[in-house]
């Protein structure tokens, strides 16, 4: 219909994006963030807002099914792009648009085809091996995830026409559960549980990540929530095939591997991560405007603004926010973690710093700004960073745990209502989330 | 039209056949048929029962209190109305009324019943 | 005040459209200057049109074991409930009806909104949707006892729950002027009901979109622009309410209204910008033992001032 195709123009003129950072797309996701910010796009918050699904980061195999099942819960007029490095970012974006302004993909072309002409940055699901079973044991345990493998593979559910069918759609009535009760989607119903106040309750199993906007990637936290208090929380490290190098300690490391790398970058890369932290945080928080300027200092510094420039633009973000008595009533008292629990994790800089001020998620945001501001002055030293300075100063040396985010956070979310576990995963920052490099244990509690 | 209230149907009227007006436009402007069903959106993962459960509300002293000021409104909409005719005795009485309500406030407050996180 | 013949219905639906239009027009501005997008503000303009094109060529779709009816009854609820609710909006001298409980009428509709979201929460069968829905119930708890005084303190001092009648008993003097309180919290829990930010925890992202996190295509363009439909039809009853409708000098009445409207609106869109997400479990307690005491003195000092006069 002419109707339609001139409204699909119009529209793809500001496409909601869901962006999706796996472990290793730091980079490329803060390429992402800023050019949605420079068009004006928004940030989608589920695959049923989306238009373009944008993935950062090297994408491994044990994504698969889980990318398969939410480009399933995308509608159309919908694209898939992959953005792999920084440079290309706006390219990608351009192109994605244009191919939404023309209808976006057909939904039968969605996982399994493989070779979809128009999408040079790939697709989930083209290789379809069984890589669901990369995860550190992610698939044990009646978790959410537990009978997967029993559909996801099944390569059955594709079917042309348009007609997409869930994997518990309607028409099979509960073929895959055991108790063979005529539920409608195959489903359970809640099963009770003993809640904090003694009382037998529902229960539902709600993953959180790892394909959720504004989350640490690869990092899942399998909750049991009672209403929305997080009952039980289960953590779960996924990782990148063949591992990964952490955006934010690179200056670090290569002066560490003996490169000559001059103090200013390293403290650009460290204020960079201290303010995307902050600019995570407000977005979770709900406050888009002062998330937008933690986000535009950010990319200001990475690319190497002059202190100057940098420092009145700070100050004023940092007055309005310390300033913000409803922010800091709504994250006082939450996620309180304790100086001693903190330097065993493994944690270091504004986070340890934090809990040696009441350690909870005020203390941890206030502590970003006072750490950006003290390091501003460094932005510009040309001395060079020894070895002994990067080792010394990595957070992680000395660690009980490679990451030190998993290890604490089943004791924080426990108890906890959704939105403040939200806050309190986004208040620990972007450092410290996954495990550097190659050395990945699971951590898991709860 | 009177009391008003047959304007108030053919709002609703003129409300609906807009509704349906944007649903018949989205009908024949859809790129595609509706999808689905799909799962719900669980950053991914499949869920594991489903969401209709029964669900915790700890809110729930505070639904008692609101209940019992709700009852009062049924009263204080018509009180406006006479308030000025009835004198002195309709503002103590009603705001006695009150009073005695914000003490039963106070109560749950000190209880804890109005905070839950 | 006169009540406008019946074809009045059909203007009314597309004067609110407009201000609608107008008021989620200039949120977007704002939202591109705090982005600082790149290019004119004024392309900022076309953002809720390109929305609402996107939203209609959109494809919509069902959650596995969804509870279909009762999720569309929720999500058409939100409009219809503000569209009935602009029933005693008067533009002007005229409204489309005035009855003699215009105000409880007003509130009755309004309050619809609670069972619309929690209704679209539930339907989807989706867990994250479930919560934003109950969290909406949460937020009525807070923000309704405030909101109902502040209405039941303007009648007072009218002496009628006609919204005619309120308006002309402000012929000398603003009731915003003299009960500054309830004006204010009328505002506030106006955002509230329309579970705007910074009241949109219900819909947040922390919830991916909470009870709105599974609708797509015409549902989504049904629930969100019945939200902005809400904020703008609450926001404008403050107007006649507390601000003496369409009175003013020089200009006409209608256009006083509108000219109050609009500052109002812009005020409280620029206004909601400001905060962060409020969640109701620390905002609760804030709203019944600060708001509501206030209120209800607000009430008190209205009703003596009313004996005394």
């Amino acid at each position: 219909m002419e109707l339609t195709r001139a409204l699909l123009r119009f529209a793809a003129g500001r496409p909601h994006v869901l962006l999706l950072e796996f472990p290793g797309g730091t980079a490329a996701r803060l390429a992402v963030e800023a050019e949605l910010r420079r068009r004006g796009w928004p940030a989608a918050a589920s695959p049923a807002e989306t238009d373009v699904l944008v993935l950062t980061g090297p994408v491994g195999a044990w994504p698969e099914p889980l990318l398969d099942r939410l480009w399933r819960q995308v509608p159309e007029p919908r694209v898939l792009v992959r953005a792999e490095s920084s440079a290309a970012v706006p390219r990608v974006l351009e192109r994605a648009r244009r191919r939404l302004a023309t209808g976006g993909e057909a939904r039968e072309s969605s996982a399994g085809a493989g070779g979809h002409g128009a999408t040079a940055e790939g697709q989930p699901g083209s290789g379809r091996d069984d890589g669901s079973g990369h995860g550190d044991g992610s698939r044990a345990g009646s978790g959410p995830a537990g009978d997967e493998d029993a559909r996801g593979h099944g390569g059955a559910d594709e079917q042309g026409g348009g007609q997409d069918h869930g994997h518990h759609h309607g028409g099979g009535h509960g073929h895959h559960h055991g108790g063979g009760a005529e539920l409608p989607g195959g489903l359970a119903m809640a099963d009770r549980g003993p809640d904090r106040d003694g009382l037998r309750l529902d229960q539902l199993h709600v993953p959180l990540g790892p394909l959720l906007p504004d989350w640490p990637p690869g990092l899942v936290v399998h909750t049991t929530l009672q209403g929305d208090v997080v009952q039980r929380a289960r953590v779960e490290v996924l990782r990148a095939d063949g591992g990964h190098e952490d955006f934010w300690s690179e200056p670090r490391r290569r002066a560490a591997a003996g490169q000559e790398v001059s103090r200013g970058a390293q403290a650009r890369r460290r204020v960079a991560a201290y303010l995307d932290g902050l600019a995570g945080f407000l977005r979770v928080a709900g406050w888009s405007d002062p998330a937008f300027g933690a986000g535009a200092l950010r990319d200001e510094v990475l690319a190497g603004a002059r202190v100057d420039r940098v420092r009145p633009r700070l100050r004023r973000l940092a007055r309005r926010l310390r300033r913000a008595w409803t922010l800091r009533r709504l994250t006082d008292g939450i996620g309180v973690l304790p100086p001693d629990r903190a330097e065993d994790a493994g944690f270091g800089g504004p986070v340890l710093h934090a809990s040696r001020r009441g350690g909870d998620v005020t203390a941890r945001w206030r502590a970003w700004l006072s750490a950006v501001e003290r390091a501003l002055p460094d932005l510009e030293d040309t001395g060079a960073l020894s070895v002994e300075e990067a080792l010394s100063r990595s957070p992680r040396s000395g660690a009980a745990h490679p990451a030190p985010v998993p290890a604490v956070l089943p004791e924080l979310l426990e108890g906890c209502e959704l939105a403040t576990a939200r806050l309190i995963v986004a208040s620990l920052g972007p450092e410290h989330a996954t495990p550097d490099s190659r050395s990945i244990t699971e951590a898991s509690g709860g | 039209m009177g009391s008003g209230f047959g304007a108030v149907l053919v709002l609703l009227g003129v409300g609906l056949v807009l509704a349906g007006a944007g649903y018949g436009a989205a009908r024949l402007l859809a790129v595609a048929s509706p999808a689905g069903p799909v799962g719900p959106f669980l950053s991914g993962h499949e869920p594991a029962e489903h969401a209709v459960s029964r669900f915790h509300v700890r809110w729930y002293a505070l639904t008692l209190i609101y209940l019992a000021f709700e009852m009062e409104m049924l009263f204080m909409y018509p009180w406006t109305l006479v308030v000025a005719a009835e004198g002195a005795s309709a503002v103590v009485e009603m705001f006695v009324f009150l009073g005695i309500l914000l003490a039963g406030v106070v109560y749950a407050w000190r209880e804890g019943a109005l905070r839950w996180s | 005040m006169a009540e406008a013949p019946l074809w009045s219905v059909l203007v009314l639906p597309a004067v609110l459209a407009v201000v609608t239009a107008g008021a989620s027009a200039f949120d977007a501005v704002l939202e591109a200057r705090a982005a600082g997008a790149a290019g004119s503000r004024a392309r900022a303009v076309a953002w809720p049109l390109r929305e609402a094109a996107r939203l209609l060529v959109g494809q919509r779709r069902v959650t596995t074991a969804a509870d279909g009816l009762l999720w569309r009854v929720g999500v058409l609820t939100v409009p219809l409930a503000a569209l009935l609710a602009a029933l005693v909006l008067p533009l002007g001298g005229v409204a489309v009806a005035d009855p003699g409980v215009g105000v409880v009428w007003f509130n009755a509709m309004e309050i619809l909104s609670w069972a619309a979201v929690w209704l679209a929460g539930w339907g989807p069968n989706s867990a994250l949707s479930l919560v934003g829905g109950y969290r909406f119930v949460a937020q009525g708890l807070a923000y309704e006892l405030p909101h109902m005084f502040a209405l039941i303190t303007a009648a007072t001092a009218a002496g009628t729950l006609r919204v005619g009648g309120i308006v002309e008993a402000q012929s000398h003097l603003w009731f915003a002027a003299w009960m500054p309180v309830a004006f204010l919290v009328y505002l506030l829990s106006a955002v509230a009901m329309a579970f705007r930010r910074p009241f949109d925890a219900p819909l947040g992202r922390d919830l991916a979109g909470g009870a709105a996190g599974e609708l797509s295509g015409v549902d989504r363009l049904v629930l969100l622009g019945g939200r902005w439909l809400l904020l703008v039809v609450a926001v404008a009853m403050s107007v006649p309410l507390f601000l003496g409708g369409g009175q003013g000098p020089l200009l006409p009445s209608w256009l006083w209204t509108l000219v109050k409207t609009a500052v109002v609106l812009a005020a409280v869109v620029w206004l909601s910008r400001r905060f962060p997400t409020v969640r109701m479990e620390r905002f609760a307690e804030f709203a019944w033992v600060v708001l509501l005491p206030l209120t209800v003195l607000q009430a008190l000092v209205v009703s003596v001032v009313v004996l005394a006069w």
